[in-house]
């Protein structure tokens, strides 16, 4: 699954370990998702997207429909 | 981690190693063991404890649900490559043409140290590729 993280968390001047604070994992978990190693719970994705305050689809992208 | 599950963890544990002692005492295991025994569980409950009370102070979120996951995976992974290896052994050990004799102490060795290798290789290999 692609996701946006990297870029919404740059737009808001966050670094990797804030945005975990806020998040509620560790730092690794973050770079995990930025880089599209790790995807998360659905708990995680609704959490981040309060925090990011956009729609899970905005900040999810499913590999398989893009194509 | 949650307090009740931090409670329920040093009970567990707690109830562990008083049955480690009566065990040790009543099977009147020799004394060098015993105490490396109570040693290792001792250092491994105060570690647990006192990073459990650390985390509760100031939490780290370190034991998030990828770690969570990375656990479950490479458990499973031990468990069933240490099942794959054990039936290739018992097959092997079975044969006329092999001549082998395990007491019951190395077999629990085997097994136990094959486990936790085992865990270690798959946990640190899931953490870097996860």
């Amino acid at each position: 699954m692609d996701n946006t993280i990297r870029a919404l968390r740059r737009e808001r001047n966050w670094t990797q370990e804030e945005l975990a604070q806020k998040a509620h994992v560790s730092r690794q978990t973050i770079i995990s998702l930025e880089q599209g190693r790790y995807d998360p719970s659905i708990h995680l994705a609704f959490r981040l997207s309060r925090i990011f305050g956009k729609a899970i689809e905005e900040i999810f992208h499913d590999r398989e429909e893009k194509q | 981690m949650s307090r009740k599950a931090f409670i329920v963890t040093n009970v567990i544990i707690g109830v562990i190693a008083v049955n480690i002692v009566i065990l040790t005492r009543l099977l009147e295991t020799p004394q060098a063991f015993s105490y490396g025994l109570y040693t290792g569980v001792a250092s491994g409950w105060l570690l647990y404890f006192f990073r459990g009370l650390k985390e509760f102070r100031n939490p780290s979120y370190e034991n998030d649900e990828r770690i969570q996951m990375i656990i479950q995976k490479a458990a499973s992974l031990t468990f069933w490559v240490v099942v794959t290896l054990l039936a290739l052994f018992v097959i092997i050990s079975s044969s006329p043409k092999v001549s082998m004799t395990f007491d019951p102490r190395e077999w629990g060795l085997l097994v136990m140290n094959s486990m936790l290798a085992l865990y270690g290789v798959f946990f640190l290999i899931l953490n870097r590729k996860l």
